[in-house]
């Protein structure tokens, strides 16, 4: 992603701002929504961005590429 | 229902995150579909809020946002987008971004219970979320994905 390009918490809010629709209320309080602290805190780390997550992101697309080229032979 | 910054935080770490490995992966995400994208999501997000409420034990005012929910929905938002009748991605790129949001799905389970799916199910996972572009009678689409992942982690929570 170019310097000039890259994505900022001020371009997200700016987006929400405009989009989100907050006159929408509330249904049900019986189950509980959300995210756990635990990821919550693995996200906010941006602990995801590591090797593991790329080789097993690789993994993935390796065989998944074999089967489009394949597909398209 | 408004959100809090702590939880626009969340959406917006959530998808940055996604955004830098599609970059190392060569997809560059430029700022305009980044705006197409995020205002799909969100319209996405009301009308689904909409449609079968929420569900919190929390503040019912305020809006949490699902980890899981948030990045399946937003690749397979992301991946299918078009330019006039044409896809923006072609197959391998949208292969690229599904493959790389299911990695990082994975990966929160395992932030979350401490495992997650093996390779086998995670590429059976994904190829059959690709195929939703081409074939809905043989694919499963965003709430596949995000319902896969969630179930596992809500009957995890359950056991314990």
């Amino acid at each position: 992603m170019d310097k000039k390009d890259k994505f900022t918490f001020e371009e997200f809010e700016a987006i929400f701002n405009h989009s989100w629709d907050s006159s929408i209320t509330a249904t049900n309080f019986d189950f509980q929504n959300g995210t756990s602290e635990k990821l919550k805190q693995f996200i906010k780390n941006k602990a995801v961005l590591n090797k593991k997550t790329f080789e097993l992101r690789d993994s993935i697309l390796k065989d998944i590429e074999e089967h489009i080229n394949n597909e398209v032979k | 229902m408004k959100l809090n910054r702590e939880d626009k935080e969340l959406i917006y770490n959530i998808i940055d995150a996604f955004l830098q490995d599609l970059a190392q992966k060569h997809i560059h995400v430029s700022k305009e579909l980044r705006t197409i994208s995020i205002k799909k999501l969100l319209r996405h997000l009301n009308q689904h809020i909409r449609k079968y409420g929420i569900y919190s034990n929390n503040n019912p005012s305020t809006y949490e946002p699902e980890a899981y929910k948030i990045l399946s929905w937003y690749s397979f938002i992301l991946a299918g987008l078009k330019k006039g009748n044409a896809n923006y991605f072609g197959e391998q790129q949208r292969a690229t971004i599904i493959a790389t949001a299911i990695a990082h799905l994975n990966r929160y389970l395992e932030a979350d219970l401490g495992a997650g799916f093996n390779i086998s199910f995670l590429r059976k996972l994904t190829a059959m979320a690709i195929t939703h572009y081409v074939d809905d009678d043989l694919s499963i689409g965003k709430n596949g994905v995000y319902m896969a992942f969630k179930a596992v982690y809500m009957f995890c929570q359950n056991k314990r």
